[in-house]
């Protein structure tokens, strides 16, 4: 279970704070999936980064399975977003000097070694993705699309209870964008309890579902939840 | 985001006037921007600009301090007059100022009159004309007024003695009597001489002594000393009539001042860095001691005046070459006797005398000395002889003084050289005896050989037939036909003869009835009772310093006449009255000194390697962090060459600014490696050597190049970082990926293969055959082998580097996550393990050149050759250790002479000359020559780096090599470190010159050369060859000593009562040794300091390139921070890579280093200081790890969230 309670963000600036988040609102249940729309500059990005706790909200509490990734220093945060969150990025963020694998396994090595169970959940992820044959293949030598895929299966290989993925299309064209989050949504409701996508595109939020705006700073739910 | 390239600088808005418009412009505007990362490219360029300007500057510095201690032990000495032997204190007061000055005019004239010479043969007659005529009349008109002008006016020629003696302190309660070795200065005005500060008045019996001899003896202002001066024989030792036991003339002198170790305090005339006791006396006080008058042997010019004008204006007199010319009676006739009061006229003498006397109807003689004429016994004749009588070999049988006449009165024809005449005397002594001998009979003449052998007189015996017998009148009877010598001819009884040699005196009939030969020398003294033809008289009596003992010319009023013109034929350099350029020589010496500066350039050439590679991986590290800049610059058209000229003109301005700073910097490093050398010097090699380090004066000329060189040095390495920047794909840059694209990675890899390959190869090859030189070279070669062990293992970490981790070989740990990052960028990473590489082999490598004393210092073939010490003498000695009459005559006692029973005593000869050992910084114009005997040789020892081939028959002694056969060059063994280094002479077979003590070229030829021990510094040659070559030269003036089972207290008393009386100086050659090997150890930690200035650089490389790497790679660690690595495992990425890097590094360089250990180890003396090479790898470890600690701290502190966005 994601609760976010009343969580607010404002950053300092020589006028005094600016608020982007103002009381927001999200709970999901495992198993569901959100989308958050909105014009650039809105805070979607933001806002993914404190459900990622990468961030720290102003005020206002977020919750994954009743734990409150804030409570703890930045070890207990690591280790928070570690065992139960999984990042997609815009920008693919892979490790050049690593193949497609290496890559995927990369998390296991936050907290220990790669065991070989590790290292089959990720030949298994690849394959699932449809990178098998690309397993030992650079991020140099792939495309977009293929990066962004092992970018999937790098979030994806500790089984994270919240998959975040921000605009994890953006830099993709329709069609490979439309695998993307298909993909998101399918391995997501396998491997991960719930989703949560950041994005630009109407197509990427109507095969998420759960599509939210974030208008001055408020989440508001495309059907009027709030 | 990192500001772009086309960002304006930080608080400022590019308006329209600050548009980039040109290159420059551009370039400036981006310096301006990356002003943190060019300033530690300017840094690094600062530090290569300053170790070259240091290096440079050290040997300036050095240069420098050589020359000013050379002038100032000078003080206002220009030139001086050098005798061997004592001459007249008034020669030098005779040089009077107007002459000195009148020579160097006419020196000026010589001078200016030819160079108009010159101008009229290379110009138009009429214009040539014209200024050698103008030149002339002015030139003649200055000659003219020379005398009286001012010019010379300063100029004065002082007289004084200088001679190597000794002084005891006198013990006291609570303090051991103590001796010293000491340079006496005997002046009577020292104050002419100009040493600052000015010396002190001394008067009669009073001594003023530096402060080093001062602190030897113990002595304090007040207090007494006793000076003692060894007598020296006027007749050579090594000739039987030479006195080879020693005495000493001794003074008690008041201790009237202390010199400080300025000046006067310093006073030498060899250029020598280490001040030495010192003493200085009235030369009244000295000339008492020496009893021999007004004498000097040496004389001194200052002023303005130099050494050709001191020997033009130089007029020595009969008197000042130790000769007589005087007026002799004969039978009944006079003459004019020339004598010497060395007995033996020296060559030089006779060829003048000949040409001067011979004219004059002057006659040469050989008065020598038989221990007995015999005739044996036949046909029922008894044996008959006649013990100690003098023989008379001359050329013509009508002397001056008488002639030699038969019983008739006839003139006696000269004998053939195998016959002998006998005077009446002799024919009436033998018949008397009952062996009435007559011309045809033969006698047996017995005498000493004409010189010592290694200092023992030996007899030997000739068979003569007899031609006449001449009447007892004219030569016969002539007393003035023997010149004059001490404890012979002076006594009036041949019972009270003191002689030097073995005297039998119970051979000589002095008791009557049976007193003939007692009747006879009271009767004609030494008058010979027999002669013989001169070439007769040269094959008994002829030696090396001579085959006259006096000419004789009628008898003539122009007795002056004649002495002048002699005097003026003889060329004082010949007999050992010279005239040294003492400034000139002392600023050659200085100049021509080791090339401190190439040498800490070459020292320093691994510090200026490691520089430059840290300045191309800062530089290539700020490219690196702007290639995204770049990369835009190289896709919207730039091409590559234009690029990298804008970049190479970004890191100009750092390498300019950088050289500046260098070299403003240069001189203070400088003087820090001055600072450490002099005292390291002080301490371990020679004390109060401090001065020769210069006082830190460094001339900004001696900079400039180090700038030039600094500056160029580092635009090679940024042109060749920008180079390969500006070739990288705009993609690539870009997207900002490794520094060698994947394609290249096979390539490079295949590269860095062959060149491993080959280098480890031929470093494997090298050591190989490295055992198959000698030790010297073999060290050099397992250098070489290092040096090449070290390109192989870096190609091979460059080979492993631009492999990276295998494909198929997956990731598991943080340690296969780093090894990934190093590979991403293996450029940079082998940068960084190449700098620490090359640094550690430095230290490594050189470390293992620093000597220890021998493992077993007994050893014959070590670096002592067995000998426990050497001794040395102030007057060399001819006192023979083990003949039992010396222990006698020495008053030794049982214990001593039992202890020199076992004791090895090895006398040594040796010429006047410079110190060629390491220990002396001057150039030496004219090393010291040693003279072995057979003794030595036959003992050998030492270990030889190379020799010629031995002749079976010399049972593998190379020592055996010695000893001139036929007209050749003489074989000489030196020190290899002497022979290649300090002489430049070359390795075994390479010829050379040394002057004799005439100054006449002699050829010599190395027949071996030695490893380094305690023989270095000298050229050792035969001591028959010596003989040969310094014939003036008697006596021992050092000895080696093997001390055997004896305890070494007891060797010491014993040789030091030995040799008392020649001022002996002992030193064990231990204590030699560690001198010797302190210098090559001084160096050594020079290099070492310099090695670790390296290391530093290296691990300045390595906190920079963290740094750098993890601002860099700041997006990656916030991913991994995004995905859940907590800062502890961060910092473990960065730690374990730079553990890649310098560990990788420093094995690399260690393990090269490593290679060249064998030679040493084996030689058995090197010292390889492991705790020194452990603490410096462990401090290059540990700030490199702190370096990485500190970089983390940064990462650390971003959230993942701005580290990602600054990865995007």
């Amino acid at each position: 279970m994601l609760d976010v309670d009343q969580v607010t963000k404002a950053y300092p600036s020589p006028t005094g704070p600016v608020p982007v988040l103002r009381s927001i609102d999200l709970r999901l249940a495992p198993g569901e999936r959100a989308t958050v729309m909105g014009p650039s500059g809105s805070g979607k990005s933001t806002l993914l980064s404190i459900l990622g706790a990468l961030d720290e909200p102003t005020s206002g509490l977020v919750r994954l399975d009743g734990v409150d990734p804030f409570a703890g220093g930045p070890a207990e945060r690591a280790s928070f977003r570690n065992r139960r969150i999984g990042f997609v990025f815009q920008e693919h963020h892979l490790l050049d000097g690593c193949t497609a694998l290496d890559n995927v396994v990369l998390p296991a090595l936050a907290s220990g070694a790669v065991t070989g169970a590790v290292e089959d959940r990720a030949r298994r992820l690849l394959a699932r993705v449809g990178l098998a044959a690309r397993e030992r293949h650079f991020p140099g030598e792939l495309s977009g699309g293929e990066r962004q895929r092992v970018a999937v299966a790098r979030a994806l290989i500790l089984e994270p209870r919240l998959l975040l993925a921000d605009e994890p299309t953006g830099q993709l064209d329709a069609h490979a964008a439309g695998a993307i989050a298909d993909l998101l949504v399918e391995l997501a409701a396998e491997v991960a309890g719930m989703l949560v996508v950041v994005t630009h595109a109407d197509s990427i939020a109507a095969r998420v579902g759960g599509i939210h705006h974030l208008v001055d700073g408020r989440l508001v739910a495309a059907g009027g939840r709030g | 985001m990192s500001p772009s390239v086309f960002d304006p600088p930080e608080g400022k808005e590019r308006g329209a006037g600050g548009a980039a418009r040109s290159i420059p412009a551009l370039a400036w505007s981006l310096a301006r921007q990356w002003v943190f990362q060019l300033a530690a490219l300017t840094a690094a360029c600062a530090v290569v600009a300053a170790t070259i300007a240091g290096a440079l500057g050290v040997g300036d510095a050095l240069q420098g301090g050589l020359r000013a201690l050379a002038l100032e032990r000078l003080g206002g000495i220009v030139a001086t007059v050098v005798g061997d032997d004592f001459f007249r204190a008034e020669l030098a007061r005779e040089v009077s100022r107007a002459e000195l000055a009148r020579e160097v005019f006419r020196a000026e004239l010589a001078r200016e009159v030819s160079r108009a010479e010159l101008a009229r043969e290379v110009s138009r007659a009429e214009l040539a004309r014209e200024v050698s005529r103008a030149e002339l009349a002015r030139e003649v008109s200055r000659a003219e007024l020379a005398p009286a002008s001012d010019s010379g006016a300063g100029s004065a020629v002082v007289p004084a003695l200088v001679l190597e003696v000794a002084f005891d302190a006198p013990g006291g309660p609570g303090r051991e009597p103590r001796s010293a070795r000491a340079t006496l200065l005997a002046c009577d005005d020292p104050v002419p001489l100009r040493f600052d500060p000015e010396a002190p008045a001394v008067g009669r019996d009073e001594v003023a002594l530096n402060e080093v001899l001062a602190r030897d003896l113990g002595i304090a202002v007040g207090e007494t000393v006793v000076l003692r001066i060894a007598k020296r024989s006027d007749v050579p030792a090594d000739s039987p009539l030479g006195r080879r036991t020693m005495e000493s003339l001794g003074r008690r002198l008041r201790v009237t001042a202390l010199l400080p170790p300025r000046g006067l305090g310093r006073f030498s005339l060899r250029p020598a860095q280490v001040t030495a006791g010192m003493a200085l006396v009235s030369l009244a006080t000295a000339q008492e001691v020496l009893r021999r008058g007004d004498v000097a042997n040496a004389a001194f010019a200052i002023g303005d005046v130099n050494a050709d004008a001191l020997r033009r204006a130089l007029h020595p007199t009969l008197e000042d070459f130790g000769l007589r010319l005087e007026d002799v009676a004969g039978g009944d006739t006079e003459a004019l006797r020339l004598s010497s009061r060395r007995l033996l006229l020296p060559a030089e003498i006779d060829r003048a005398a000949a040409e001067v006397l011979g004219p004059l109807g002057g006659k040469r003689t050989l008065a020598f000395l038989v221990n007995e004429i015999s005739v044996t016994a036949s046909e029922g004749r008894p044996a008959a002889a006649i013990p100690y009588s003098t023989v008379l070999a001359l050329g013509d049988t009508s002397l001056p003084v008488g002639g030699l006449v038969d019983d008739q009165g006839l003139t006696l024809p000269l004998p053939d050289d195998e016959g002998i005449v006998i005077d009446q005397w002799m024919a009436d002594d033998f018949a008397a005896q009952g062996h009435p001998v007559a011309p045809g009979d033969v006698v047996d003449v017995r005498l000493f050989r004409s010189e010592t052998l290694h200092g023992r007189v030996e007899e030997e015996s000739h068979r003569l037939r007899i031609t006449a017998v001449a009447r007892m009148e004219g030569a016969a009877v002539a007393r003035n036909l023997v010149p004059e010598v001490e404890g012979i001819t002076d006594e009036k009884s041949i019972a009270d003869w003191d002689p030097p040699f073995p005297f039998d005196r119970s051979t000589v009939r002095t008791v009557p009835p049976h007193d003939e030969d007692d009747r006879y020398w009271k009767a004609h003294g030494a008058t010979p009772k027999a002669f013989v033809s001169l070439a007769c008289g040269e094959r008994l009596a002829g030696s090396r310093f001579g085959a006259t003992t006096a000419w004789f010319v009628p008898a003539s009023d122009r007795r002056a006449e004649i002495a002048a013109a002699l005097a003026a034929a003889i060329v004082p350099e010949r007999v050992g009255l010279r005239v040294e350029a003492s400034r000139a020589d002392a600023l050659a010496a200085a100049r021509g000194s080791t090339p401190f500066g190439s040498l800490f350039l070459a020292l320093s050439s691994f510090v200026v390697v490691a520089g430059l590679l840290l300045e191309w991986l800062l530089f290539a590290l700020l490219v690196a962090a702007r290639r995204r800049d770049i990369g835009v610059l190289a896709a919207i058209g730039w091409p590559a060459p234009r690029i990298g000229r804008l970049l190479v003109l970004v890191g100009a301005l750092a390498a300019a600014l950088g050289g500046i700073v260098g070299t403003a910097v240069g001189p203070a490093w400088a003087r820090l490696l001055l600072g450490a050398l002099s005292s390291s010097w002080n301490a371990s090699v020679a004390a109060g050597s401090s001065s020769a380090f210069g006082d830190g004066a460094i001339r900004w000329a001696s900079l400039w190049p180090g700038a030039v060189a600094g500056f160029l040095l580092s635009m090679a390495a940024i042109a060749s970082a920008a180079r390969s920047a500006a070739r990288q794909h705009p993609l690539a840059l870009l997207r900002g990926g490794g520094d060698l694209a994947g394609a290249d990675r096979p390539r490079a890899g295949r590269r860095a293969l062959v060149v491993a390959i080959l280098a480890l190869v031929g470093a494997l090859a090298v050591a190989a055959g490295a055992g198959k030189f000698e030790a010297q070279a073999a060290v050099g070669m397992f250098f070489l082998s290092g040096i090449l062990a070290l390109v192989g293992l870096l190609a091979l970490v460059r080979l492993l580097l631009a492999r990276g981790p295998a494909r198929r070989a997956g990731l598991r740990s943080l340690v296969g996550l780093a090894w990934r990052g190093l590979a991403h960028r293996p450029s940079r990473a082998f940068s960084i393990a190449a700098i620490v590489a090359v640094a550690e082999f430095l230290i490594v490598a050189v470390s293992a050149f620093s000597l220890g004393p021998p493992a077993r210092p007994r050893e014959r073939s070590g670096p002592t050759g067995g000998w426990t010490a050497i001794a040395t003498f102030a007057a060399p000695t001819s006192v023979d250790p083990t003949d039992p009459l010396v222990a006698a005559d020495l008053g030794l006692s049982d214990a001593a002479r039992q202890t020199l029973a076992g004791v090895t005593l090895e006398p040594i000869r040796a010429s006047a000359g410079d110190d060629a050992s390491c220990t002396n910084l001057y150039a030496p114009a004219r090393p010291i020559v040693l003279g072995v005997g057979p003794g030595f040789v036959g003992r050998g020892g030492f270990r030889f780096t190379g020799h010629a081939p031995l002749p079976v028959s010399t049972d593998a002694n190379p020592w055996q090599l010695l000893g001139r056969r036929g007209d050749g060059p003489i074989p000489a063994i030196l020190d290899d470190a002497t022979a290649r280094w300090a002489l430049k002479l070359g390795g075994v077979g390479a010829r050379f010159t040394l002057p004799d003590d005439e100054g006449t070229p002699v050829p010599y030829e190395i027949v071996g050369l030695l490893e380094p021990g305690i023989l270095q510094g000298w050229v050792i040659v035969a001591e028959t060859d010596f003989q040969a070559v310094f014939p003036s030269r008697s006596g021992a003036a050092m000895a080696l000593v093997d001390g055997g089972e004896e305890p070494p207290g007891d060797v010491d008393r014993a040789v030091r009562r030995l040799w008392v009386d020649a001022g002996v100086t002992l030193q064990p050659t231990l204590e030699r040794l560690r001198s010797l090997s302190a210098v090559q150890n001084t160096f050594l930690a020079a290099f070492q300091a310099l090695g670790t200035l390296g290391l530093l650089l290296g691990t300045a490389g390595v906190a920079a390139a963290q740094v750098q790497g993890v601002l860099e790679r700041i997006g990656t660690f916030g991913l991994l921070g995004a995905i859940g690595f907590p800062p502890g495992r961060l910092r473990a990425i960065v730690l374990l890579e730079t553990c890649f890097m310098v560990g990788l590094g420093l094995a690399a360089g260690a393990l090269a280093g490593a290679a060249t250990l064998p030679a040493h180890v084996a030689g058995g003396r090197a010292e390889v200081p492991i705790v020194w090479i452990a603490a410096t790898c462990g401090l290059t470890l540990l700030v490199a790890l702190l370096a990485g600690l500190v970089a983390t701290r940064a990462v650390a502190r971003l959230s993942p969230r701005d580290a990602l966005a600054a990865r995007g």
